[in-house]
């Protein structure tokens, strides 16, 4: 069963004195699943973000959560902001005090929660993001990936159903970019959707179940990750195919066995061990 | 900037802010209520020794960072000293202009005396800055009822000055590494270039940092939650004691 958690319907949005960010948008995020918003810089990828979260306010059309318009009024805003979870691109504009304990329980803190439950939440982030060790260190002598996982500790904290992240992959090293790809992972398993923003088109080809792909403030196609990143006008407009998908299919061409089926590997590794299994 | 990263490194980092605080405290009302030079410094050597031997601060950094107080305390005392309408102990005498500039026997004993309680105070303030980390020390001002937006401006700008210290280094280097500072002339122009690009940046910086609080539910008060840390009994009865013994000390011996 799938059921549309964030909806948006006709919304456009212009930034005072500037070209149109979004014009007449729409689209849709299933519960429980990995979108992957995909477009050039500038296409609208992070107002359509501040949009979810209730940062902006569409200039006409609507923003639905869970089927109901959403109120922008303190509540109501308090209330998306709790189910939403956003994660900024860089990590200082998220991160406001110097110890990190007291910046995660920030977010609790503004639900109302007790302190007993807001400890118990924080202590669990720490946790999850492995930021323990990291407790007693001020913000200002972390890395960058530290820092990154300090602000989803932030957001986490606050149990939310969608977390929203810009570009979570942007300054990662491999090393981390893995780790953080497996602590992604482990939310996906939990339930909670995903949408992140990138233009890394064979991370989006090899994590995500859905995409978006914007195109100057429209919506050019949303659908499946794995038929859209395959189509050729998406590759014209995003300027890049995944290399496994690439790749599959020139195989597929020459009539190598296994292709032919309609398997799709989606990674190197499921490439490597589709062409070393079937290649002959 | 030296001061924060030992306050983050002390030994007595796991000690309870308010055991800290209490003992600075009474110190600091010892060293100031006393009537002789001599209860502000024993305050004062007692902690240089805690907050070097006992905290763990090298004692050559320590003594880097209290020379520029101390000094300034020197010359600001010599001034209580002197006097130009005259005294015990004539030092420079100008006789054209009439005028004589001595030391007064009343001076002196002011000047020890200030010389000496603003000694112990300083060093007290500075053995909690060195062993207390500055989101401690709000933590306990917020917990001592200090006003609210007071410590929202002090969480906010503590935080600011590291990031503002980034901006500026990395403009900087940007600008150094395109020979930006080559000359004085060269170098003026690039500093207004830095100047007003600061502003720019702080601007775009404040407005992500209020949409960084926005989507995490701020509602006109920053809400904060600090790591717990326990009391210890044996701290606390030992700060109280010294510092009350050395409260009555101060207010019993005179000269």
């Amino acid at each position: 069963m799938t059921q549309t958690i964030i909806e948006l319907q006709g919304v456009s949005f212009t930034y005072p004195g500037t070209i149109t960010a979004l014009d007449s948008f729409s689209a849709a995020v299933v519960r429980g699943r990995r979108t992957a918003v995909l477009g050039q810089n500038g296409s609208g990828k992070t107002t359509l973000f501040s949009l979810m979260n209730g940062l902006q306010r569409p200039q006409s059309g609507a923003v639905l959560f869970n089927g109901e318009p959403v109120r922008y009024d303190r509540p109501g805003l308090l209330k998306l902001r709790q189910a939403v979870g956003m994660v900024f691109q860089d990590p200082d504009s998220q991160l406001f005090s110097a110890c990190i304990y007291e910046d995660i329980s920030f977010g609790p803190l503004n639900l109302g929660l007790p302190e007993a439950e807001v400890r118990r939440r924080v202590e669990k982030a720490l946790k999850q993001m492995k930021l323990e060790e990291l407790e007693n260190r001020p913000t200002h002598s972390l890395s960058f990936g530290q820092k990154k996982r300090a602000c989803i500790a932030g957001v986490l904290a606050m149990q939310p159903e969608v977390l929203v992240l810009d570009e979570p992959f942007a300054g990662l090293d491999p090393v981390m970019a893995v780790e953080f790809m497996a602590i992604l992972d482990d939310l996906h398993a939990a339930g909670t959707t995903l949408i992140i923003a990138t233009h890394d088109l064979d991370l989006a080809y090899a994590w995500a179940d859905d995409a978006i792909i914007l195109q100057n403030g429209r919506l050019l196609a949303q659908g499946s990750a794995l038929e859209l990143l395959t189509q050729p006008q998406v590759h014209t407009e995003l300027g890049a195919a995944p290399l496994v998908a690439e790749i599959s299919r020139a195989l597929a061409l020459t009539g190598i066995r296994g292709y032919d089926k309609g398997y799709l590997p989606r990674t190197a590794a499921e490439l490597v061990q589709a062409m070393t299994s079937h290649g002959r | 900037m030296r001061i924060d990263t030992f306050a983050y490194s002390s030994r007595w980092r796991q000690v309870h802010p308010g055991e800290k605080g209490l003992f600075t405290l009474f110190c600091l009302t010892a060293a100031l209520l006393s009537h002789t030079p001599m209860i502000p410094l024993i305050i004062a050597a007692a902690m240089a020794v805690i907050t070097t031997s006992g905290a763990g601060v090298p004692w050559r950094d320590y003594l880097s960072i209290a020379v520029l107080p101390v000094l300034f305390l020197f010359w600001s005392c010599l001034a209580l000293a002197i006097s130009f309408s005259g005294g015990e102990f004539p030092l420079v005498n100008f006789p054209n202009l009439h005028m004589t500039i001595s030391l007064t026997r009343s001076g002196i004993t002011q000047a020890e005396l200030a010389f000496a309680r603003s000694l112990g105070a300083s060093l007290s303030l500075l053995f909690l800055a060195l062993t207390t980390p500055m989101t401690e020390i709000m933590e306990l001002l917020r917990s001592l009822g200090a006003p609210r937006l007071l410590i929202e401006l002090m969480t906010i700008a503590y935080r600011q000055i590291f990031l503002f210290l980034e901006i500026i280094s990395q403009i900087r280097s940007a600008q150094e590494a395109r020979l930006g500072y080559s000359s004085p002339r060269i170098a003026m122009k690039s500093l207004a270039g830095l100047t007003g690009n600061i502003l720019l940046t702080c601007l775009s910086r404040a407005r992500q940092n209020h949409m960084g609080l926005l989507a995490r539910g701020y509602d006109s008060e920053l809400l904060f939650l600090s790591p717990r840390r326990v009391w210890s009994l044996r701290n606390l009865i030992g700060a109280v004691c010294t510092g009350s013994a050395l409260i009555a000390l101060a207010l019993v011996i005179r000269p």
